[in-house]
């Protein structure tokens, strides 16, 4: 139900995002989503990608700095107050949101969101026990091991 | 050491440079099974006819079993034991390329540079499946698949995660010994990273910036004093730490570095090559570890900060 999720550290290098992104193209990845953040000072780019084992081979092939991590996708009500909602059950279990972006150009009333927790498992269940649909790797159309 | 019944026959050495040719060319030299995967071409071709060339302090030539630029296809034919052999900073997605890779037998050693690359590998794989390795040779690239060897300090040191692994680590040092790579199972691993790093961190950055050697190095006071300094430096955190470096270790590492000869270490090696350096893993641990316990490392900052001006952008 988890996803692998790999982030780019930029490093603030002028032409990193560039990088990353072109060679991420040319190999005909896909991009499923992408956020990027700022810490300590440093981006990150975090995407989920179409083929992640690919995705690594170019990755390294660049020599970029990256890992790849476990996310997880739900999907809510696109209404006001649906992801508070959400969040007040993991809250309310004391599993805190490390980090966590919104998938665009979804439609149907839905919105998906992406998030890494404290305790991915825990949340999961938590969600799940709630009515709150989880997306996995198929749902994406991602390929996470090789072929 | 008692003997174990865990005996690998086939290995794979993730990293094709001179650290991981060196271990394919003994294990190769032994008999084994060796599979060799690097991401350029160029270094594996050679390893397969005519073979790996060591010269220096150990002098022969040995062909591996095959070659890989794929690390997936580790995988798809797995080997007993894989050897990680590359810079520090690649571990993460190399350790996430192996996860299909665990199971009964199989056992991953980061036989690398630096501070908790074996906690990194066991992020992904587990504490069972992963081994630390601490190595003492210095070699120098010559071309693929030639290696110079300017010292080879034997023994080195293997020492498992989990102590249910302990009969591996003490079967995998068996063959490594075997093959002339002389290893002995520990139980005091992480003590002597850190002893080798606080070496390693102390001479490799001042080497990348100042495009000297450690003969260079030693030899000129002004740039001997900030290698004592980030000596001090290191040997402070470690003891703040609770890690053993032992009660003569300053002497012993102002002992070591002065007889490390005309030697470019392989941070000045990958700043000449324009790699990407392993700093993060060995400075920048340093301060990492010194913050846990509130100790300023400012030699430490400075030096990380200006190989990390150096690296490839």
């Amino acid at each position: 139900m988890k996803l692998k999720q790999i982030s780019i550290f930029l490093e603030n290098s002028p032409g990193r995002l560039y990088a990353a992104t072109q060679a991420l193209g040319e190999a005909g990845l896909n991009l499923r989503s992408l956020s990027i953040s700022d810490i300590s000072g440093f981006g990150v780019l975090r995407v989920l990608v179409s083929d992640v084992a690919r995705a690594r081979q170019v990755i390294m092939a660049k020599q970029l700095p990256a890992r790849v991590d476990e996310v997880v996708a739900a999907e809510i009500d696109d209404t006001p107050g649906s992801l508070a909602r959400a969040l007040k059950v993991l809250m309310e279990s004391k599993v805190n949101v490390d980090y966590m972006y919104a998938l665009a150009g979804t439609s149907s009333g839905k919105a998906v969101m992406v998030f890494c927790f404290s305790d991915n498992d825990l949340a999961i269940k938590l969600l799940q026990e709630h009515k709150i649909k989880i997306l996995d790797a198929e749902s994406f159309g991602i390929l996470e091991g090789p072929v | 050491m008692e003997k174990s019944d865990y005996r690998p026959k086939k290995f794979a050495v993730i990293g094709a440079g001179p650290v991981g040719g060196i271990v394919a060319a003994f294990l190769s030299r032994g008999g084994y099974e060796v599979t060799l995967c690097d991401i350029v071409p160029a270094l594996l071709t050679p390893a397969l006819a005519p073979g790996i060339l060591l010269e220096g302090a150990d002098n022969f030539q040995a062909r591996v079993t095959r070659t890989t630029t794929n690390i997936d296809d580790l995988i798809n034919d797995p080997p007993d034991v894989i050897f990680i052999t590359v810079k520090a900073t690649a571990l993460p997605l190399i350790a996430s390329a192996l996860e299909g890779f665990v199971g009964p037998g199989r056992y991953v050693i980061s036989w690398q540079n630096g501070i908790d690359t074996e906690l990194e590998l066991a992020k992904h794989l587990g504490n069972k499946a992963v081994m630390r390795g601490v190595v003492n040779f210095g070699c120098v690239p010559l071309s693929p698949g030639h290696i110079r060897l300017a010292f080879h300090n034997r023994p080195h040191y293997l020492q498992e995660l989990d102590p249910e692994s302990k009969a591996a680590a003490e079967g995998i040092c068996q063959v490594l010994t075997e093959c002339g790579l002389d290893t002995l199972h520990t139980d005091q691993i992480t003590d002597m990273v850190w002893r080798k790093t606080v070496l390693n961190a102390c001479m490799n950055p001042i080497c990348a910036v100042a495009g000297m050697t450690m003969g260079e190095i030693i030899n000129d006071p002004v740039t001997f004093n900030l290698v004592d300094a980030l000596i001090k430096e290191g040997i402070a955190v470690a003891r703040f730490n609770e890690f053993s470096l032992g009660s003569n270790y300053y002497p012993y590492a102002i002992n070591y570095i002065k007889n490390a000869g005309n030697h470019k270490p392989s941070m000045l090696q990958d700043i000449e090559a324009k790699r990407r350096t392993e700093v993060d893993f060995i400075n920048g641990k340093i301060i990492k570890y010194g913050k846990q316990v509130g100790l300023p490392t400012p030699y430490n900052e400075m030096i990380r900060g200006l190989v990390k001006a150096l690296e490839p952008k």
